[in-house]
């Protein structure tokens, strides 16, 4: 298998916009990164030398407290966020599903705002209109795709953004938190995709504070705390440490 | 497909991806051009008449102005309308480019923090954006043109370049403007009071000619009344003197050169900073 992922020594520090407000806030126990001096100034360690290979294939939970880190890592490996030291390196297609409101307008219909997410997300129009019976499936939202997105409901968002999210057919789909929101029915298609889009060159990785979702996919976990990598390898055993020191830390 | 990124490197290399980045955003006009006429209409969704509100606001005010001030400015003759006209429909270009332009990248943050995407794509969805709404204001000229019986001077396509300039620099100004305000919380707020003090402060319900030397000395410093005189003098039949020309150039390349160096320091901590 190929590494799909490998980060060295790798650092994500957020300039502080708010200094007061974030001081305040990590002083009273936030969970969040350390708070560092740099040149440019005052900023979060989000994520601090992080080492870590991932061969393809894998299914990865991201485990860890609020403020832990996930997101940035998730944004990192995105290629958002460049690193502030070290190298991220990641090979092949990458897909997000991090917000289900990803372009969307409510007053468009949910077809229409899938046209212009497939612009967004560099997918050719000609290429929408081949995938949007596969879309429609998926989704599950049948003749309500042509109605204005208020009237959808947050789960049937989360229905379309991750049909959106899935629609590049990627090597890397990184998704954090939205799954969430949708209903058993969707949570439940939304694992068979999953699980249909793995294969010995696809990867996942899912950031959720769902056990059940994260056990039902993953093979592997991330742990992180204030921006560091406490563990990495397979779930069951990542999870049952991470669950022990949140227990010890309580 | 895929990607290296590693920690910040030189100068050079820092200007060879803001390079690609502007390059892989022209690349991609079909998407800015799309997104940024599109944003005109979804702010009007809900609207019977839709984004031709933009045409009545652009007639309410020029019927105000002249209205208010044609009077106290002692300015009777018909060609006052068409000055206030197209001076008030640029002006509101220009500050349609600079206060939206100051939160282009805080506008965009989902996105933004969604998936990498060249950052001058927002820019230049912005400035199609303007350029719409320009448009379905510049039927407000159009209509006063009528009412007024005034045509269009023979010189009227010397403003084409001039037009070409002053666009060139609302990329710019949007541009650097977005970067600040992606940096300091507060500019964008600024920016909105000072280009409600501008609209006063600018050639638009007033000459400089016909003012004493305050007038003249405001529309001298003041950048927009250069890219305003451009356009609007050829329209009306005066074509500017080569000196104006000179000024209006001599701000955008003063401009294009702090966001070029700004771009190029600030492009990779946007992401961060929004």
């Amino acid at each position: 298998m190929n590494t799909v992922i490998d980060l060295q020594n790798l650092s994500i520090h957020l300039p502080l916009q708010r200094a007061r407000l974030r001081r305040k806030m990590l002083a009273e126990g936030g969970n969040g990164g350390r708070v560092i001096q740099t040149r440019s100034g005052e900023c979060v360690a989000a994520l601090r030398g992080i080492d870590l290979s991932i061969k393809s294939g894998d299914r990865i939970a991201l485990l860890g407290r609020n403020g832990a880190g996930k997101t940035t890592l998730l944004r990192t490996l995105a290629g958002v966020y460049l690193p502030s030291t070290g190298r991220a390196k990641v090979t092949g297609n990458v897909a997000t599903l991090f917000s289900t409101t990803l372009s969307l307008s409510d007053y468009e219909t949910g077809r229409q705002n899938i046209q212009v997410s497939g612009i967004l997300r560099g997918i050719s129009q000609e290429r929408i209109k081949i995938l949007l019976p596969e879309i429609l499936k998926t989704t599950g939202i049948g003749e309500l795709i042509d109605l204005p997105l208020s009237k959808y409901s947050e789960g049937m968002k989360a229905r379309l953004g991750f049909a959106m999210a899935i629609l590049a057919e990627p090597d890397l789909l990184l998704i954090d938190e939205v799954l969430n929101a949708g209903d058993a029915i969707f949570l439940s298609a939304a694992r068979k995709k999953i699980t249909s889009l793995s294969g010995p060159d696809k990867s996942l990785i899912i950031a959720s504070h769902s056990e059940e979702l994260l056990g039902s996919i993953c093979n592997k976990a991330i742990w992180l705390e204030r921006g560091e990598l406490m563990s990495f390898g397979d779930f069951k055993s990542t999870m049952q440490a991470f669950k022990d020191w949140c227990a010890a830390q309580a | 497909m895929g990607f290296l990124h590693t920690e910040h490197t030189s100068f050079a290399d820092e200007a060879r991806q803001a390079w690609c980045d502007v390059v892989e955003s022209l690349r991609q006009w079909p998407l800015w051009i799309k997104l940024g006429i599109r944003d005109v209409f979804v702010q009007y969704e809900r609207a019977v008449i839709g984004p031709f509100w933009l045409t009545l606001q652009a007639g309410a005010w020029i019927g105000a102005i002249i209205f208010v001030f044609a009077g106290v400015l002692d300015e009777t003759g018909r060609d006052y309308a068409a000055y206030v006209a197209i001076g008030l429909v640029l002006f509101n270009f220009i500050t349609t480019t600079v206060t939206n332009g100051s939160e282009v990248f805080i506008q965009n943050r989902i996105v933004i923090h969604s998936h990498p995407s060249p950052y001058f794509a927002y820019v230049l969805r912005l400035a199609v954006s303007a350029l719409f709404q320009l448009a379905l204001q510049s039927i407000a000229i159009v209509i006063t043109f009528i009412i007024i019986g005034e045509k269009l001077s023979p010189l009227a396509w010397l403003a084409i370049p001039g037009l070409m300039m002053g666009i060139v620099m609302c990329v710019v100004l949007a541009l650097t403007f977005g970067l600040a305000g992606v940096r300091f919380g507060d500019f964008r707020f600024a920016m909105l009071a000072i280009m409600r003090l501008m609209l006063f402060v600018s050639p638009i319900m007033w000459r400089p000619e016909t003012g004493g030397w305050l007038k003249k000395m405001a529309a001298n410093i003041n950048p927009i009344a250069y890219y305003i005189e451009i356009v609007r003098g050829p329209m009306l039949g005066q074509v500017p003197e080569l000196w104006v020309y000179g000024a209006a150039m001599a701000w955008l390349l003063s401009f294009t050169l702090i966001a070029t160096i700004w771009f190029i320091l600030a492009r990779r901590t946007i992401s961060m900073w929004v």
